[in-house]
């Protein structure tokens, strides 16, 4: 007996339920964006610009004392994550006026809280607040680019069943994105340059899972011309149902497991993978679709070319 | 411009070197350590006596591998809370080499 997760036969109406979805998905884009405005991103080093120090501390030690042992440089307000067992600590400052001797003033201070070598600092990393404003402005136009560029690809590839399944990837997308930075303003989760990676593939993900649905609509309006378009895309949905199921719930398996085991630095961007393979799976089946249903008003499919 | 500092030298049993070095940049941005580990052929055949001329001969080859180097200590520091080690023995001597 062959394990079967889904019927071959399964006959779910997702194309009649989608103003339900495309209305739910409406609210939680508007949600997310409200966030983003109210709340904003947890952003990194990398684009917020600030210095972080991390330190091994060869004795017992406390966040609070380590923010003591550097009040007398005077920093500002210090964040300090703890990495549990191995004695090394994270510490993040924003503003650092005068960074020339800083190391040397930094194990000074060290050594006068602790003794010396007992605190031992690992690494010092310092982005220029210029540096990091730079650094946002080239991830959102790596995003919007790669959108775009998605968009435009598979409006061209589609073409001959219809120009709108490109604008129904963009708005896919678009939507994956919202979501996952909503996520990601909700849960706080530092975003810096290896969340950015994520968020990328998760853009390249996304546009994979509306490929495979809109190319099998396009092999079943091939076969079926007198079916309407609705009908076409339900069934198109459904029989690649089982491949969208596995396929993702084998990546997320995956995920789930990174983002319980992988520690405090895989975390933010093992979650936006999480978010954003879910969600783009989401958006393969109720916002692609739908918004290509929207578009064409008719429900007639053009006549297809002969294959040469 | 970086300035390498030798933070702490151990000398083994079998008289293998580890020394743990922190490169720090002369403006005060950024400070990475990592480990170099030398084993005693080597320091018995070149002309290298004690840890301050290995950590002149470490500087000229560090600049030779900087990027690589700096990547993969700040790498092991953020990700795996360990100091990266790079062995210089009679395979790969490295600065070590005599002449």
């Amino acid at each position: 007996m062959s394990l079967q997760l889904i019927p071959p036969d399964v006959n779910v109406d997702f194309v009649g339920k989608r103003k339900f979805f495309v209305l739910l998905s409406t609210a939680i884009n508007l949600a997310a964006i409200v966030l983003l405005l109210v709340k904003g991103l947890n952003y990194g080093v990398d684009f917020n610009g600030g210095t972080v120090v991390q330190v091994r501390v060869s004795r017992a030690t406390t966040a609070d004392e380590l923010r003591r042992a550097l009040a007398p440089l005077d920093l500002g307000e210090i964040t300090v994550q703890d990495f549990g067992q191995s004695g090394q600590y994270l510490m993040r400052f924003e503003k650092l006026s005068n960074l020339k001797g800083f190391t040397q003033r930094l194990d000074s201070a060290l050594d006068k809280a602790y003794g010396h070598h007992v605190a031992e600092v690992l690494r010092v990393e310092s982005v220029g607040a210029r540096v990091g404003r730079d650094l946002r402005l080239h991830a959102v136009e790596a995003v919007a680019a790669a959108t775009i560029f998605m968009g435009c690809f598979i409006a061209w590839q589609f073409r001959n069943v219809s120009w709108s399944f490109g604008a129904g990837a963009v708005i896919a997308l678009v939507h994956d994105i919202l979501v996952v930075v909503g996520a990601l303003v909700i849960s706080q989760l530092q975003f810096d340059l290896t969340t950015l990676a994520a968020l990328l593939t998760v853009i390249g993900y996304s546009v994979h899972d509306t490929i495979i649905v809109s190319d099998r609509i396009r092999e079943d309006a091939l076969k079926r011309r007198r079916e309407g378009l609705p009908e076409i895309m339900n069934r198109a949905i459904n029989e690649t149902l089982s491949r969208t199921i596995l396929t993702s719930g084998v990546a997320i398996v995956v995920l789930i497991a990174l983002l319980a085991l992988g520690g405090p630095i895989l975390r933010p961007s093992a979650f936006t993978l999480l978010i954003g393979f879910i969600t783009g799976t989401y958006s393969s089946i109720y916002i692609a679709g739908p918004v290509v249903l929207f578009w064409e008003r008719r429900v007639k499919i053009k006549a297809l070319p002969r294959a040469a | 411009m970086y300035r390498l500092n030798i933070v702490e030298q151990n000398t083994a049993p079998d008289g293998t070197w580890t020394l743990t070095l922190a490169a720090e940049h002369a403006a005060g941005l950024e400070r990475f350590v990592f480990r170099c580990r030398i084993a005693a052929p080597l320091l018995q055949k070149g002309t290298i006596t004690d840890p301050q001329a290995a950590c002149a001969s470490l500087a000229r080859w560090l600049e030779g591998q900087f990027e690589q180097v700096r990547e993969t200590s700040l790498k092991a520091i953020r990700s795996e809370h360990r100091l990266s080690e790079f062995a210089f023995d009679a395979l790969q001597p490295g600065p070590f080499q005599s002449h």
